[in-house]
């Protein structure tokens, strides 16, 4: 069971408290009317699905209820940050020396 | 005590020495007969203490087994433990079945009897079980052509699979209780032998908080077979039972005997599982069997032991052939001796300490036999000193016996065979130490020529290796140290600053090592099958025919031949299976990697797992404050999701039928009084709320008048319906919002997940007001009437509270919030009030109601209702690819943008040939239609037809007495009037398209 | 006409979702008990409204996330960074939900009775700590869960609300359906660590 860290809670706690949420930084655009077919397609089903580092969402669920953005490894399970909606996505190498 | 003498009195119990206690004698059974045993002794050693070796049969070929190890890895001697009739637990391990009065134990795999066994007959045929067995055989011979591969399937196959096969899974529910608890420490350390304990002292003493768990009853592991080194200047055991002491003294130390660490989880959380009764006689009741320990850890100390290695000859799984580990062990720790006459064969140095130990007893070794041909020198002089015959560079070539080793066949430089007596073969092929939860936690292991075992080639972050687990031919000596330097490390690592503890230090002790492993010379020579995996039934002939069948993978070779799939997992074979397919591909063994090891190490019962999770605690049961009133009334309850929701209140002498039946026509003359508490409910509050809810669903609600509610719709972004519910404006920056039953929790995450990542732009908040009000829906043409006298500060009439309305005032002096809604078609309101409150307006409204010929209902009519109104339920009339459009609903058309808009536009969402909701009216008069039930064009479509739609709801309905359905119909709704079939099993049922609404059309009773 | 509401009774007492369970107590291990406190106010706000809040509620507000504070008549419980359970008697409900309404002023906050919506439990005793570890994931022991941590979490499958308020007694906030799940739970781990307890000095 992971560990991850809360970047609202300021801590760890128990994988069981969250809900998987998707990959972050997939952005709803302003005015989703002017999308083009294409594009509303690629923004509602594309997703990049990396072997290695993955932007992804989770919501804090039973906790402080917050969603927040992970950086995890798809191959190790390791989180190499946590941060909040809007913080630009860390670089791994540098969060794991957070950690 | 029983009254029952034992058959056989411990004939091979020494004298003195052991750990048993002498002093007591426990009586216990196997297969029926009588035997007697001490304290202290596992089933294993009291039968090898009354000269019983055969204990089993094989798997497959049903062989005559014995018992192989001393611990967790044993392979053959698998028992039935039998405490009553209810409790009967198969495929225990006898080496760590504990001993207590009057155990009983039945072998396994046998009939009629263990020394008689019909089906040992497969021995004779064992070239009908191949490798890949399973898969050649139960696809059945391809000339039998389909019918006859169906015959084989239903009559061979079944005859193959009760013959083949370990004990009997348990036929009765499990009566007793299991418990699990969730546990944190600065360091684990999984193994209490020699290394273990060091580090948990090391880790102690330095200030950490340390949780120590051993799979055995004692605590000590390789200690406890353990007389001749001394500790600190005492004796093992000593020195042993002083330092539990000490561990046990501190407040931060948890010792957990009788706990198998059994996985190793991401993030240091390990799965431990601690046996509580089963080694008592007569367990307290109230005492769980098991608990089950989810620790997470900061630090983890893997001081797991090393697991001595057979050798691969031919027939070298007769019983009394056993490991030379095992043997030395059942000698020191439980004074047993395993035999009469031994001859040990070994490929490693080991087995000349066991040899040489066995003769210090009064066992004579007719001969040590080394496969090698120049083994160590301390080895030879060991062997010189204590007059052991030695014969190197031998070849066996097989052993021989029935139902016990009378004998072994060798052949070497001086003989081309020569046969030597004995009643017990001790063997021995080196170490490989137990990594698997190392492995388990992703650590990688590879082979080493130097320590010929597989090795840890990772560091892995918060975990250390001490003892035999990290090196091999290691003395008690050498563990103490490692374990001692890494429980301090481990402690020092959690930030734990208190003194520097001081090494435990042991003599120098027994410095033989071990080599060589893997398959001996002798087989390829020799005729004859030599198992590798003794529970599966796996033998090296199997392995190299799977390697010339092409399998290359180790992986591959594993699951095609079965080895290492057992309940051991073969943590005695899977080393050998490496070096046999080696020798077969003639490559290195380095080479071939190595199979995953994945949790549990031991097998671990459901019932731990499952834990407390079971009867009423299975899951949470979610009653309504107006429950126990419903209950008293004698309604039949549904599950919905979690919830316990009345589904219809029969009187005396009705079925389902007649009640829901009359249940509706009191809503529709008279008065229905239905409790709609589950209900999701959401409270959305904040300057922004109006424009938040106008983006999450399709229905304008900006300008939501206050005291007006609007029914929503609300979809994901693909454009997909997604939930229902009433959207109700009480103040211009507050909302009562409601959901489906089964989608509050989905629907507040749903807006959270917008109102935080997206629409950040808008400020309200979300609170979950589900539980805080009881909600009573009172829907009739008498609602008013039963209302309107009950109510403080609330008229009731069109004008002021017209359909959709809200308003706030009191119902017998409770606080109370009144929706004019409607989901039966009638005039109807939805009275909400403080939950604690519910049951007892309910109670009131209720013996109202009745009197004006009203009525509680319950979900099957509210079901019924809705469907004559063509009102929909999501998830019934909806599957996730259902648009508003669809459903004949608004599509937000003028909204310039909300959650799922932009989908809707997609060119496949505009399809008029979408499925579209429709009713159904039955043109025959074969009752109601099955609900999911396939429409098409014809009454009887051939196979591959595609439908024209499904039924998505059916019922009789009372108020038409006729049957109604709604369905989805490819563009339905440009074919009312068009004919249809239903093709069923009993004929095709005929029906015709007509309008959704089969009830007051134009909602005129609504407003009423 | 007479008044029309002059023979509809005015219903009094509220039904506990607690009464009724029957509450576990074991001697040495910890007993359950339903909690004193009723009232219950979620409160949501950003820094604005909490400024504006100091007037009502001093600086209750100001405390860390997943901490109880003290505030005059109530508890606030921090459980997210713009989220405060409120917990009061049942009495001062009215006047505290008016007294913060009146001093949000102009400030945008989100202030919802929830007093029904849950059950207060108490679990207290020298075992409490082993007891709520049956089915709580954190680590509880003092240093990691000091008194006045208070945070959402989850007893096995329920949410619950989860305050130190002593070293040997804890709050638990819980939706009122699953009152009787949890009091199950405990009950079951009361009696599992009493009979372990006993197996241990037998």
């Amino acid at each position: 069971m992971l560990l991850i860290r809360c970047p609202f809670c300021e801590e760890g706690r128990p994988e069981v408290e969250f809900r998987y949420a998707g990959e972050a930084h997939v952005t709803r655009a302003a005015d989703p009317m002017g999308e083009t077919d294409a594009a509303w397609a690629e923004y509602l089903y594309m997703r990049t699905n990396p072997k290695g580092w993955h932007a992804e969402r989770w919501h804090h669920a039973h906790g402080c209820g917050r969603f927040f953005n992970a950086l995890r490894h798809t191959v190790s399970d390791r989180i190499a940050a946590t941060y909040k909606p809007g913080e630009p996505r860390p670089d791994p190498e540098a969060g794991e020396a957070r950690r | 005590m029983r009254d029952r003498i034992p058959a056989t009195e411990e004939r091979f119990r020494l004298a003195t020495g052991g750990r048993i206690e002498r002093t007591r004698r426990l009586n216990f059974t196997f297969d029926g007969k009588a035997y007697s045993g001490r304290p202290g002794d596992t089933l294993a050693s009291a039968l090898l203490a009354n000269g019983v070796h055969l204990v089993g049969r094989s798997f497959k070929y049903h062989r005559p087994r014995g018992i192989l190890a001393a611990g967790s890895e044993e392979p053959n001697a698998l028992v039935t433990i039998k405490r009553d009739w209810r409790r009967v637990t198969p495929n225990l391990r006898a080496t760590e079945v504990e001993l207590y009065e009057g155990l009983a134990a039945e072998s396994q795999n046998r009939w009629p009897s263990l020394e008689r066994d019909a089906a040992s007959v497969n021995d004779r045929l064992s070239e009908l079980f191949p490798a890949g067995f399973y898969y050649k055989t139960f696809m059945g011979p391809k000339r039998l052509g389909r019918a006859g591969r169906a015959a084989w399937k239903r009559v061979y196959e079944p005859a193959i699979r009760r013959m083949a096969g370990l004990g009997r899974a348990p036929a009765v529910a499990d009566p007793d209780r299991y418990s699990a608890r969730y546990a944190h420490c600065d360091v684990l350390v999984a193994g209490a032998g020699p290394a273990g304990l060091a580090a948990a002292l090391a880790a102690a003493e330095a200030g950490a908080s340390v949780i120590v768990a051993d799979e055995q009853a004692e605590l000590g592991g390789s200690l406890l077979s353990e007389t001749h080194v001394a500790v600190e200047g005492v004796p093992a055991w000593e020195w042993l039972s002083s330092v539990l002491l000490r561990l046990a003294a501190f407040e931060r130390v948890c010792l957990l005997p009788r706990t198998t660490v059994f996985g190793a989880y991401p993030d240091r959380m390990m799965g431990l599982v601690e046996r509580l009764s089963d080694h008592l006689e007569d367990p307290d009741a109230a005492l769980p069997r098991e608990r089950l320990w989810q620790v997470r850890a900061a630090e983890i100390v893997l001081a797991t032991g090393a697991i001595e290695r057979p050798l691969v000859f031919p027939d070298n799984d007769r019983p009394g052939i056993m490991l030379a580990g095992a043997v030395t062990a059942y000698l020191h720790r439980y004074a047993v001796l395993a035999g009469t006459t031994a001859v040990v064969v070994t490929a490693s140095d080991e087995g000349y300490a066991a040899a040489v130990d066995l003769m210090g007893h009064g066992v004579p070794v007719a001969r040590l036999v080394d496969v090698r041909d120049a083994p160590g020198r301390a080895a030879l002089n060991l062997a010189e000193a204590s007059g052991l015959a030695v014969t190197t560079g031998a070849v066996v070539l097989g052993t021989r016996g029935r139902h016990r080793v009378s004998g072994i066949d060798i052949a070497h430089a001086k003989s081309a065979r020569e046969t030597i007596p004995c009643d017990v073969l001790a063997m021995s092929a080196g170490r490989q130490p137990t990594l698997h939860l190392f492995s388990q936690l992703r650590g990688k292991l590879a082979w080493s020529e130097d320590h010929q075992a597989l090795m840890p080639v990772s560091r892995l972050e918060h975990v250390r290796i001490a003892g035999a687990a990290s090196q091999t031919g290691g003395t008690v000596r050498a563990a103490l140290a490692s374990g001692h330097s890494a429980g301090e490390a481990a402690a020092r690592a959690t930030g734990a600053t208190a003194a520097k503890p001081r090494a435990p230090l042991a003599d120098a002790g027994n410095e033989l090592g071990g080599e060589t492993i893997g398959q001996t010379r002798s087989v390829r020579i020799a005729k004859g099958r030599a198992f590798v995996d003794f529970q599966n039934d796996v033998t090296s002939k199997d392995i190299r025919l799977a390697t010339r069948e092409g399998f290359r993978s180790i992986e591959h070779v594993k699951r095609y031949t079965t080895s290492g799939m057992a309940t051991d997992q073969g943590k005695t074979s899977n080393v050998n299976a490496l070096g046999v397919v080696a020798g077969a591909l003639d490559t290195d063994l380095g080479a071939l990697g190595h199979t995953t090891y994945r949790p549990p190490f031991t097998p671990v019962s459901f019932g731990a797992l499952a834990a407390g999770c079971r009867g009423d605690l299975f899951d949470p049961l979610r009653l309504t404050p107006i429950d126990p009133s419903a209950r008293a009334r004698g309604a039949i309850f549904e599950a919905v999701g979690q919830w316990q929701r009345a589904r219809y209140f029969p009187r005396t002498g009705e079925d389902m039928h007649a009640a829901v039946a009359r249940e509706c026509r009191a809503v529709r003359t008279s008065v229905g009084v239905f409790d709609a508490t589950t209900l999701g409910k959401i409270e959305v509050v904040g300057p922004g709320a109006a424009a938040f809810l106008d983006r999450l669903y399709v229905n304008a609600l900006a300008r939501l008048p206050v005291g007006r509610c609007r029914y929503a719709v609300m979809l994901s972004e693909a454009g997909f319906v997604m939930d229902d519910g009433i959207v109700a404006r009480l103040a211009p920056d507050r909302f009562h919002v409601t959901t489906t039953t089964g989608g509050a929790a989905r629907v507040l995450a749903h807006m959270e997940d917008y109102l935080q990542t997206e629409f950040t732009d808008l400020q309200c908040w979300l609170t979950s007001v589900t539980e805080a009000w009881g909600v009573i829906a009172v829907q009739g043409p008498k609602a008013r009437e039963l209302l309107a006298p009950l109510i403080e500060d609330v008229d009731l009439s069109s004008q002021i509270l017209p359909h959709m309305g809200l308003a706030e005032g009191r119902i017998f002096g409770v606080p109370m919030r009144l929706f004019r809604v409607s989901f039966t078609g009638e005039l109807g309101y939805e009275v909400n009030v403080p939950a604690g409150h519910a049951r007892s307006v309910w109670d009131e409204l209720l013996t109202r109601a009745e009197a004006l010929g009203g009525a509680p209902y319950g979900t099957e009519a509210m079901h019924v209702l809705r469907a004559e109104k063509g009102y929909i339920i999501v998830g019934q009339e909806s599957d996730g690819t259902v648009t508003p459009g669809d459903l004949g609903l608004p599509t937000g058309a003028s909204k310039p943008d909300f959650v799922g808009k932009r989908s809707l536009t997609r060119p496949d969402m505009q399809d008029p040939n979408r499925l579209q909701l429709v009713g159904l009216s039955c043109v025959d008069d074969g009752g109601q239609l099955e609900e999911g039930a396939q429409l098409t064009q014809r009454p009887d479509p051939p196979p591959g037809t595609p439908a024209s739609g499904y039924v998505t709801s059916s019922y009789m309905s009372p108020t038409l007495g006729l049957p109604i359905a709604l369905a989805l119909v490819l563009g339905g709704r440009t074919r009312i009037g068009e004919e249809l079939y239903s093709p069923m099993e009993r004929g095709a049922r005929r029906v015709r398209i007509v309008p959704p609404i089969f009830h007051d059309p134009k909602g005129t009773l609504l407003h009423v | 006409m007479s008044d029309p509401l002059a023979d509809v009774p005015t219903l009094g007492a509220v039904a506990s979702p607690v009464a009724g369970l029957e509450l576990p107590s074991s001697e040495g291990i910890a007993r359950v008990i339903e909690a004193d406190m009723t009232g219950r106010l979620v409160l949501r706000t950003g820094a604005d409204g909490r400024d504006a809040l100091m007037g009502a509620l001093g600086s209750a507000l100001s405390g860390r996330i997943n901490t109880a504070t003290a505030a005059d008549g109530c508890s606030a419980l921090r459980l997210g960074p713009d989220e405060w359970l409120l917990l009061a008697g049942a009495d001062c409900d009215p006047w505290l939900s008016a007294r913060i309404s009146e001093s949000a002023k102009g400030a945008a906050i989100s202030l919802v009775d929830v007093t029904h919506r849950n059950a207060g439990i108490v679990v207290e005793g020298p075992a409490c700590e082993a007891v709520l570890a049956t089915g709580c994931p954190l680590p509880l022991d003092p240093d990691a869960f000091p008194v006045d941590r208070a945070t959402r979490t989850l007893l096995a499958k329920a949410e619950i609300v989860l305050w130190r308020r002593a070293a040997d007694r804890f709050h638990l906030e819980v939706a009122r359906s699953l009152a009787s799940y949890v009091v199950g739970l405990l009950a079951q781990a009361i009696a599992d660590e009493a009979a372990i307890l006993r197996s241990r000095t037998s």
